[in-house]
């Protein structure tokens, strides 16, 4: 809840990920619950027919089809034309959005600073699967990006440092593909902080135009979304994407220990509630907090999105290894 | 409800309680905190105030709960009061009598019908609770207003007054003062009380003279503030006509005990012992009734602590008269019923044979019963105790050439011992330096010479003399020889005939004697000198014709007879044989040393009243002396207490408050009828009430003093007049707690 006083920011992928959570995420790969199609050859089974070797289904020839594809032994024996078909192996889109607003700065441990760490551990999982990842963060502002992501992909440019990013924008890094690029991803996510508050809508919106296929979609939040979180995740899940909505709560929001007559000002918009804290009140907080993050589970069950609540105390590998694990995003 | 400082109260609501709504408008100061979002925030609070109910309310209770504590704390500072009496004076003079008849128990006069209840309250108790109450509804000095305190002052008094507690204004001290005072057995005199209380104003007032407007003073004016004397006492007092309250003071008689209150009680008791068997011990007792129905008693004597005797006693009733008062007084107190009561008056004697000295006790009680009398309302005077010196017979010299009327006179006398000596062998005696060896040596017409050459050291030895027809040289008595020789004294008138004008009738040795027709035809003249300590029992038309003289240091006493008792008709009266037996009895008495009272000189030698003075002499060579006080169980304090003996044995202790035994212990030499034991001696005192107007004990409605009669106030209760501030401070801190109680609820709950 309060801000976070440790400012220590990770600055390379050293402070996102140690070596032992990798050794621990090597072994793991992405599912989803959907199989997509994807754009370029990868190690899963799509839905089109490809080239791999697993045979699939056949068809009556027709002319213009590939002569290599015929089945000869079907011709043979009966003497017509079949085409033999095979399942596609593919490549699956992961796309990881972090909540750069300016209460993700809250907290202690940093919600912000768990998103980083979480969305490289995922960006790493897909990564090493040859998967297509992704990574968009709403609003914050960007630090200096140290040179030109590699791959000559438009999805990054070079940016000024500290530029700040509007309420309803967001910057994104795009098909990366390969071990290779995990540098580059960690890159992209340290170059990133939290500031100014977050229009989530018209952030979903640029994120639904921006992104093409279909996949899986991670969104690191805390949800806290005056205008509500409505209308964005209706946006993002209606491309058939397979969304993940991971509310990411500081254990100081879910059980404050705050005393006194205080004033209550918001990080984001300066908005101020002016507060005894009383028994009374706390138990009204909690209550009104478990409220809402069922009124979010339920309509993310409505939406077939999987919906996960964690705290920020919780360890990065717990959340993978276990906590996704059960959800079926990894495994 | 009254208030003494109402404007310091409002000004100061006037300032506070704005203040107070003003501050309750300013916003708390809150501390900030950042979060990362009020979201939630906003719905509790909106849901808890939605949900509690009377929420504005209980958002203002806190201010009515503040301003009721204010208000409280303000009228507190208001200096509030519940008005009671309003007193006229500022000073006021607590006059509480302790005297013996204060012990009635019928202090309530609602319970008092029963003296033996255990309710049963005495009046000084009464008294000491009215008189505090009085000290709680004097006004105290507001500590915001100008107006000065009242203040009071504690006197006590029964037979003697004492100031207990000067001015002040601290009534922590006044009812400390209060609460000290004791109950004593002593009669009740008023004057010197309000003597004292009316030492407190100045006998110098300041007037301003009318024609030049100068101040000056005048001497004998009563000056100063008035004062209120309240007085609280039963009324019976002994000289009511001597107490002369300040003419400008105020007087409020507050009466304790009942006017109808009855009361049996000894008023007299004296023994003597038979002239011709002094082992034969006649004790009288008198006793008073104030009861209106005739009464039988028993009247017990112990001896020794042992019952010699029990007598029943018919008392007849007493005359009890109603009148009404005089419309005199306040209107109001115009028709009151005045009872007066004749007390009933009746005596027991008892025959005891008895030759040793003894401790009598007489007590009253009821028939057959070992209680005391029914209804009797005051216990000190049912009982009265003595002490009785053994029985002596005197031994007697008489020194004389022969003298028929002297042999003739102690002829007849119950003596031990009388012998007839020559002044030749008398002198021998004297001379050799042994002891005298007589209770009484009668010189007649001669005297020994002295026993040094120079004459300085006395010519008489020690002893008691009964010395007739010469003036010894050394007794303050000057002889101017006999009337009509020559050698006179110039102016004297010639004839030496003289006769007697005037005596000491209450004397011991004149007490039945007429001296009227007794004529002295040769009159020694001598005169007394100016305080040598003798005394003229008789006077004749030729100066003094009996002296009684002593020495300074005890050591001798002389009654002495200047004259030639052959010469004239006293020898054949027979007031020359009662006197010779009277002196001889008196002198060898005398040697007893009974105590000397002051004020009670009626009293037999050995008894004390209560409220007088103890004053003795032990014989010359005594020290390490010590009063052991009676042993009472409502009495704390020392029960022995040591006394200085002055050089020439003089001791004196004082005043006596409680009746009963006192026994003076000395080491040393012990006088003849001082009991011996341990190496030291002790010498008895029975202090004993005895006083008839103290044991009428009916509470007088109005008192008679010199300059006014006084009513009593009706109702003697004091209305009180209670300050209420502490209430009003107890108010506001028992609802700034209810406030902070209320907060926390609101906070934390």
């Amino acid at each position: 809840m309060l801000r976070t006083t440790n400012s220590k920011r990770p600055t390379g992928i050293e402070d996102l990920l140690d070596s032992e959570l990798i050794a621990r995420l090597d072994p793991l790969d992405l599912a989803s619950r959907k199989v997509f199609a994807g754009k370029l050859r990868g190690e899963r089974r799509s839905k089109r027919r490809g080239q791999s070797v697993e045979f699939a289904d056949h068809r009556p020839y027709v002319v213009g089809d590939d002569l290599r594809h015929i089945d000869w032994n079907i011709f043979g024996r009966l003497d017509r034309l079949f085409l033999k078909l095979f399942l596609e192996e593919e490549d699956l889109a992961l796309h990881v959005v972090i909540d750069a607003s300016e209460s993700s700065d809250c907290g202690e441990p940093s919600k912000f600073a768990h998103m980083q760490r979480s969305a490289m551990a995922l960006g790493y999982v897909g990564l090493v699967n040859l998967n297509r990842v992704a990574c968009t963060i709403m609003g914050g502002a960007r630090g200096g990006v140290p040179r030109r992501v590699e791959g000559g992909d438009p999805g990054v440019a070079d940016e000024p440092a500290d530029l700040a990013v509007g309420p309803g924008e967001v910057s994104a890094v795009r098909d990366l593909r390969g071990r290779r690029r995990t540098h580059d991803l960690a890159r992209f996510i340290c170059a990133s902080r939290p500031s100014g508050p977050l229009l989530f809508r018209s952030a979903a919106e640029r994120i639904a135009l921006m992104r093409r296929g279909k996949g899986v979609m991670v969104i690191l939040s805390d949800f806290m979304f005056k205008d509500g979180y409505e209308d964005g995740l209706r946006l993002l899940v209606g491309r058939g994407y397979d969304v993940f909505a991971i509310q990411v709560l500081s254990p100081q929001e879910i059980d404050p220990s705050i005393v006194g007559d205080l004033r209550l000002r918001d990080v984001e918009d300066g908005d101020a509630a002016e507060v005894t804290v009383s028994q009374p009140l706390l138990k009204r907080y909690k209550a009104n907090l478990d409220a809402y993050t069922d009124g979010l589970r339920d309509y993310c069950a409505r939406r077939e999105i999987t919906y996960l609540r964690i705290s920020s105390a919780t360890p990065v590998d717990t959340l993978i290894l276990d906590l996704l694990r059960r959800k079926g995003l990894v495994r | 409800m009254t208030f003494l400082t109402p404007l310091v109260a409002a000004i100061a609501a006037g300032i506070a309680i704005p203040a107070l709504v003003a501050l309750y408008f300013l916003k708390l100061r809150r501390r900030e905190v950042e979060v990362s979002t009020t979201l939630l925030w906003k719905r509790a609070i909106q849901d808890l105030q939605a949900n509690a109910p009377f929420q504005r309310l209980r958002r203002n209770i806190l201010l009515i709960l503040q301003l009721a504590a204010l208000g409280a704390a303000l009228v507190a500072v208001g200096t509030p009061r519940v008005a009671g009496r309003e007193h006229l004076n500022s000073r006021h003079i607590i006059m509480i009598d302790r005297s013996a008849s204060m012990s009635a128990l019928d202090g309530d006069e609602s319970s008092a019908a029963d003296p033996a209840s255990p309710r049963a309250r005495t009046r000084l108790e009464v008294s000491k609770q009215e008189a505090r109450k009085l000290v709680d509804s004097l006004p105290e000095a507001g500590v915001f207003s100008g107006r000065e305190g009242s203040e009071a002052m504690v006197v006590v008094f029964d037979t003697t007054a004492e100031v207990r507690q000067q001015f002040t204004g601290d009534k922590s001290l006044l009812r400390a003062a209060i609460d000290a005072i004791l109950p004593t057995d002593a009669p009740t005199r008023m004057g010197e009380a309000m003597r004292l209380a009316k030492a407190h104003s100045p006998t110098r007032g300041t007037v301003a003279d009318p024609r030049s407007g100068e101040l000056m003073s005048i001497e004998g004016v009563e000056a100063g503030e008035p004062v209120t004397v309240h007085i609280w006492s039963d009324g019976k007092v002994a000289d009511l006509a001597e107490v002369k309250p300040g003419l400008s003071d105020e007087v409020v008689f507050h009466r304790v005990g009942r006017p109808e209150s009855a009361n049996m009680g000894i008023v007299g008791l004296r023994w003597e012992r038979s002239y011709e068997d002094p082992t034969q011990l006649s004790i009288f007792a008198s006793v008073q009734s104030t009861f209106d129905e005739a009464r039988r008693i028993d009247v017990e004597l112990s001896i020794g602590g042992q019952i010699a005797g029990i007598r029943t006693l018919e008392l007849p009733a007493a005359e009890v008269r109603t009148s009404r008062a005089s419309g005199e007084g306040p209107s109001d107190q115009a028709g009151v019923i005045i009872r007066t009561v004749a007390p009933a008056n009746s005596g027991v004697v008892f025959q005891v044979e008895r030759s040793s000295g003894a401790i009598a006790q007489v007590r009253l009680r009821a028939t057959n019963s070992d209680q005391p009398p029914a209804g009797d309302m005051l216990a000190a005077d049912n009982s009265a105790s003595m002490v009785i010196p053994p029985a002596r017979k005197l031994s007697v010299a008489a020194v004389t050439r022969g003298n028929l009327f002297l042999a003739a006179a102690l002829e007849g006398l119950p003596l031990a011992r009388l012998d007839t000596r020559t002044p030749e062998e008398f002198q021998r005696t004297i001379t050799s330096g042994q002891e005298v060896g007589y209770d009484v040596v009668i010189l007649d017409s001669w005297l020994p010479e002295s026993r040094t050459p120079g004459g300085s050291s006395p010519s008489l030895p020690a002893g008691r003399y009964l010395i007739l027809g010469s003036v010894p040289p050394d007794l303050g008595i000057v002889d101017r020889g006999m009337a009509g020789q020559e050698g006179a004294t110039p102016g004297s008138r010639l004839g030496g005939e003289a006769v007697f004008i005037d005596w000491m009738r209450d004397h011991a040795v004149l007490r039945n004697l007429t001296l009227d027709p007794v004529v002295i035809t040769e009159m020694r003249m001598v005169e007394v000198e100016r305080g040598s300590g003798a005394v003229v029992m008789a006077q004749t038309s030729r100066g003094p014709g009996i002296i009684d003289a002593s020495s300074s240091d005890g050591q001798w006493r002389a009654i002495v007879v200047p004259f030639d008792i052959a010469r004239g008709n006293w020898a054949f009266d027979v007031s020359f044989v009662v006197f010779m037996a009277s002196a001889v009895e008196y002198l060898g008495g005398a040697s007893d040393s009974g105590p000397v009272t002051i004020e009670a000189g009626k009293l037999p030698p050995g008894m004390v009243q209560p409220g007088t003075i103890l004053s003795d002499r032990l014989p010359v060579g005594a020290r390490d002396a010590k009063i052991r006080l009676p042993a009472s169980s409502d009495r704390s304090g020392p029960s022995e207490e040591s006394l200085s003996v002055a050089p020439d044995g003089r001791i004196v202790y004082g005043p006596i408050r409680v009746r009963g035994l006192y026994e003076v212990g000395w080491t040393g030499p012990a006088a003849a009828g001082d009991s011996v034991g341990d190496g030291s001696s002790r010498r008895m005192y029975a202090a004993n009430l005895l006083d008839p107007s103290e044991s009428d004990i009916g509470a007088s409605d109005e008192i008679a003093l010199a300059s006014r009669v006084v009513r009593a106030r009706a109702g003697s209760a004091v209305e009180s007049d209670r300050p209420l501030w502490r209430w009003f401070l107890l108010a506001a801190l028992a609802v700034v707690m209810l406030e902070w109680f209320v907060y926390n609820r609101k906070v934390h709950v």
